[in-house]
């Protein structure tokens, strides 16, 4: 690693912190954005061009805009929503695992880890199973609301509300409050012996099954989200500097903390409630696209955002082949995929203790 | 962590500090009642009197003898169940000095629960005998890879905390991949994986025996270890305690202990998080104390959960895991926010 | 303990069982069992249409039966009157010989029972889920013969063995032969072997009738699928549902390799499977079929264009698998599809 891309801010257990340098080399960041483009192209090609029908790439360009043939509208009405879903949800997710990094000034902070996701999985679970004609657009809101306490529990837990939690308190809280949403939810479905495509689906996650419907419910939050974020890349950067040193620099750190928490809740919320609980992109995306373009917010969120739909749009892919010709979710596949990366990233953290 | 815990409580003398035995006692009664009356609940009733005439031989009544044989395995397991995973928790905490620190933290619970499904799932004609024995060797092994993962010239707390969340993450992606392999058999993964007492045997009660028969005790004379353990790596050291060398037998005494607990009953939350904090806030800090304390709260837990589970709405039986995590979930929550860490 | 004070009782009872048995049958009736040794036993072997041969026919007529199950081999004495029955398929067997359960795992949902049986079948005690019934109900019972699910109840085999004789089939993952296999071997233990051999030879009847008002070249593929909210799943056709429909010479279009019991749909799988016909058993509430109607693609669908999507009930398609629902599935297909 070049000394001249900046560094992932040690985390320390103690009081003093050290200022991180958040220095972006360009032509880095030009190089990484091309790069992801590319995947996102490649990706997308070779995600519609997958599925138990052969097509021909040639059919594709046909496809998108008019579609007469079986095979366009194959293309048209369910590999391309495929596509989209796993690109939109990957971005949600990979953006709100960067804010709450930002927020809880820890690096293992990530929807997963912090209970944000089971939470809003839980709400919906439970709503399903007492109002079963529930769906689409309701269900988001709900989702809201489960990742909200969630999140606001875990915090509570963690003892924040004044600046720095201990990555490993705040991992502690967390993994408390996931384990009894997830319990809860698991139950929840076992006495409603329903399906087991249900239970995979509340369990594991994945864009099986994604149609149009999914993305239009998902795209005014997702953009809002998206648009709140970038826009707070400034404040969050005076952020990492430390509570003090941003208040002395005018910012209401208080305020941007709320801000930001808000917005990983609006994200995670409807990406969960539309796809499930897609494990590990908010942790693994943040931490990879760091390690290549550094801690500059502005450049770090976008960067983040097609850095989560390739992660998604790939583990999709690849889930096809697990038990051919049939489907798994995709979130097995970034369950394994990133809890040897997250394995990786707990043995690596500095902590003076 | 708990060096801060211990002084809050020393400044506080409650009766129970003065009197720790005569409240421990009064526990000990509560418990042995509220076993009896666990083996009288359920979908038929049956009277105390019987039950206890049940217990000790003196009853030809069948109704009775019924709810011994297959009860009392069942409240036997809560017991031992319940002082495993409370003590497996008591010393986790005391050396990870972190409150929030449970068997689950170290990968035990996800790696035995991994180990079990997969001969479940991937071996379908494997005895049911087997699971046990996998699942605990399961649970020591991952237990084991988080040592070996978090160590760098020494395994600090928090590294092994860290590294144990991300083992569990782990071993909980390879446990979805096998319900996704397996989707018929989820209802029933699902149940093992959540954690009950159903359906257990005497079978399960003399495979999680030993275990507590051997390590508590030894637990509880190390008790002194863990207080000083508690001060913090340097002073410890400098009282002459071999850090890493105690820190590592009581963590294998603490994951033997949860290990064997999930081994026989699944997966059973909270119960090692909330005991000792329970203990340590009537009883105080100290380890000689709260150790056999937080057993006690562990049990009176899980023969709650037990009965709550068996008589909330029979014949439908709610898995006693599920029970402490509704019930501890909350009530954790409630602790923490109030003494503020 | 106190355990040795009940079991004196049951040796007790089930001897002077025996001795009444024995003095009844030493009566009158049976005396074919006491001419020829061979001969009698392989027409009664002979005289089980349908079923398997590993079935132990020869222990028909015995007053101490040794019944093969998956979990091992039980012995019965007598003829059971009080049985407990842990999945629905079982239930079907015992009205299949005219009896009725004392108790059920019905999830506590007594309307999963099809009414094909719901009338036979009385009062009974709920034992729980199926997944978990409740020991201490059971017990409770006081059954003298409990039917178990090899996969889902391995676990307490032991236990529910020492309440009373069990015998364990595979009904959750069972096939449409190991269905009607293990209702024979259910009758054997319940000593209605003749009533069970009768029936099944009405159900071979019966299925040839069926098959006969199929045509005769039917090469029409037809699906069967399980609908949920988030999900579509088809069955090979080694699975159950299939397997009584191919009795009646209806095919199913997946394809025979996948080892799978079930396996996932996706719209474009779906697609690419071209059923001719569908039958659709739908959970209760939206399911992914009604997100699916508004696609074009399924109207791309061979079924769909021959208008021959069927909604039908997955508890009498795919819940209760036995003799008698199988009947019903096959009579309610055949309806469907030819009018008749």
């Amino acid at each position: 690693m070049t000394s001249s891309v900046g560094t992932v801010p040690k985390p320390v257990e103690d009081v003093t912190h050290k200022r991180p340098r958040i220095v972006t080399n360009k032509q880095r960041v030009t190089w990484v954005t091309l790069a992801l483009l590319v995947l996102v192209v490649a990706g997308v090609l070779w995600g519609l061009s997958i599925g138990s029908q052969q097509i021909p790439l040639s059919r594709v360009p046909g496809a998108i805009f008019k579609a007469d043939q079986p095979d366009e509208l194959i293309i048209q009405s369910i590999r391309m929503p495929r596509v989209v879903l796993a690109l939109c949800v990957g971005a949600a997710l990979a953006v709100a695992g960067a804010l709450m990094q930002a927020v809880a000034a820890n690096p293992l902070a990530a929807p997963e880890i912090m209970g944000v996701n089971a939470g809003a999985v839980f709400v919906v679970v439970l709503a399903i199973t007492v109002v079963p004609s529930l769906s689409g657009a309701p269900t988001i809101l709900l989702a809201f609301g489960g990742a909200a306490v969630a999140g606001v529990s875990v915090m509570l837990l963690a003892g924040s509300g004044g600046g720095r939690v201990s990555p490993v308190r705040l991992a502690l809280a967390g993994v408390t409050a996931s384990s009894l949403l997830i319990s809860l939810t698991q139950v929840l479905i076992i006495f409603d012996e329903n399906s087991a495509d249900s239970v995979l689906f509340w369990l594991v996650g994945g864009v099986n099954f994604a149609g149009w419907s999914d993305i239009r419910n998902l795209l005014p939050w997702l953009v809002l989200g998206l648009i709140g974020a970038f826009a707070m890349a400034r404040p969050l950067n005076l952020l990492a500097l430390g509570d003090d040193m941003a208040r002395g620099l005018g910012q209401n750190v208080e305020r941007t903390r709320m801000y930001g928490s808000a917005l990983v809740i609006v994200l995670c919320g409807a990406a969960v409630s539309v796809a499930g609980p897609v494990a590990f992109i908010g942790l693994i995306v943040p931490h990879i696209i760091r390690r290549l373009v550094g801690s500059s917010y502005t450049v770090l969120l976008p960067l983040c955002a097609v850095g989560g739909g390739v992660l998604v749009l790939y583990a999709d892919i690849a889930s096809r082949y697990v038990k051919p010709p049939f489907e798994v979710p995709a979130g097995v596949v970034t369950a394994l995929i990133g809890a040897p990366i997250f394995v990786y990233l707990a043995r690596r953290q500095k902590v003076t203790s | 962590m708990s060096t801060a815990i211990v002084a809050q409580h020393v400044r506080r003398t409650s009766l129970a500090q003065r009197h720790p035995s005569v409240l421990m006692g009064s526990l000990c009664v509560l418990a042995v009642v509220l076993s009896f009356y666990s083996l009288s609940v359920g979908a038929t009733d049956v009277s105390m009197g019987d039950v206890f005439n049940a217990v000790i031989g003196n009853t030809s009544d069948q109704a009775a003898q019924i709810v011994v044989q297959f009860q009392l395995p069942r409240v036997l397991l809560a017991w031992l169940v319940g002082i495993a995973l409370a003590v497996s928790g008591s010393v986790m905490q005391g050396v990870i000095r972190n409150p929030l620190a449970a068997p689950d933290v170290v990968g035990v619970t996800k790696g035995a629960g991994f180990a079990g499904m997969l001969l479940l799932l991937a071996i379908p004609g494997m005895p049911v005998v087997a699971v046990v024995p996998a699942a605990f060797v399961g649970g020591l092994a991952a237990a084991a890879l988080v040592y070996l993962l978090a160590y760098r010239r020494g395994a600090t707390p928090v590294r092994i905390a860290l590294v144990g969340i991300a083992v569990s993450a782990a071993f909980e992606a390879g446990i979805r991949f096998l319900l996704v392999r397996n989707p018929l058999d989820v209802s029933a993964a699902l149940i093992w994986l959540t954690g009950s007492l159903f359906g257990r045997s005497m079978s399960s009660v003399l495979e999680i025996l030993p275990w507590v028969l051997v390590l508590v005790p030894l637990i509880v004379i190390w008790s002194r270890k863990l207080d000083v353990l508690g001060l913090g790596d340097d002073l410890a050291a400098g009282l002459g305690e071999p850090v890493e060398r105690t820190r590592r037998t009581l963590l294998l005494f603490s994951v033997a202990l949860a290990a064997a607990a999930v081994a026989v009953s699944g997966t059973i939350g909270f119960v090692g998080l909330i005991a000792p904090h329970m203990a340590r806030r009537v009883f105080g800090g100290k380890h000689v104390a709260s150790i056999p304390a937080a057993a006690l709260f562990g049990v009176l837990l899980m023969l709650f959960a037990d009965m709550l589970g068996r008589g909330l709405a029979p014949p439908l039986e709610i898995p006693a895991g599920l029970v402490t995590a509704v019930v501890g979930g909350p009530y954790f929550l409630y602790l923490l926010v109030k003494t503020g860490k | 303990m106190s355990h040795s004070a009940t079991k004196v009782r049951r040796t007790v009872a089930v001897l002077a069982l025996t001795v009444a048995a024995a003095a009844l049958t030493g009566c009158g009736g049976s005396s074919s069992s006491l001419a020829t040794g061979a001969a009698p036993n392989a027409d009664r072997a002979a005289a089980a249409e349908g079923v398997s041969p590993d079935v132990n026919l020869d222990q028909c007529g015995k007053e101490a039966r040794t019944v093969k199950h998956d979990l091992g081999s039980t012995t019965i004495t007598g003829s059971p009157t009080k049985v407990v029955a842990l999945e629905y398929s079982f239930v079907d067997a015992l009205v299949a010989v005219g009896m009725s359960p004392i108790g059920v795992a019905d999830d506590d949902q007594p309307e999963r029972i099809i009414p094909a049986l719901r009338d036979k079948v009385g009062e009974y005690k709920s034992v729980g889920l199926r997944a978990t019934p409740n020991i201490q109900v059971i017990t409770a019972l006081k059954p003298d013969l409990i039917v178990a699910d090899s996969g889902r109840h391995k676990a307490i085999y032991a236990q529910l063995s020492k309440i009373a004789p069990t015998i364990a089939y595979a009904s959750l993952n069972g096939n449409y032969q190991q269905v009607l296999d293990s209702e024979m071997s259910t009758a054997i233990a319940l000593n209605k072997c003749d009533q069970m051999k009768t029936r099944l030879s009405e159900h071979a009847k019966l299925m040839a009738d069926l098959k006969a008002k199929a045509r005769a070249d039917e090469t029409r593929k037809a699906l069967f699928v399980r609908a949920s909210d988030k999900g579509f799943t088809g069955f090979p056709p080694k699975a159950y549902t299939p397997g009584v429909l191919a009795v009646v010479g209806i095919r199913s279009p997946l394809p025979d390799e996948s080892g799978d019991a079930s396996v996932s749909l996706t719209l474009e799988t779906l697609v690419a499977t071209k059923p001719d016909v569908m039958f659709i058993a739908p959970n209760d509430g939206p399911t992914l079929r009604d997100t699916w109607v508004k696609s074009p693609l399924w109207k791309e669908i061979p079924a769909v264009k021959n208008n021959a999507t069927f909604d039908v009930n997955p508890n009498e398609w795919s819940r209760s698998r036995g003799l008698i629902a199988s009947e019903v599935v096959a009579q309610e297909a055949v309806k469907l599809l030819y009018g008749k």
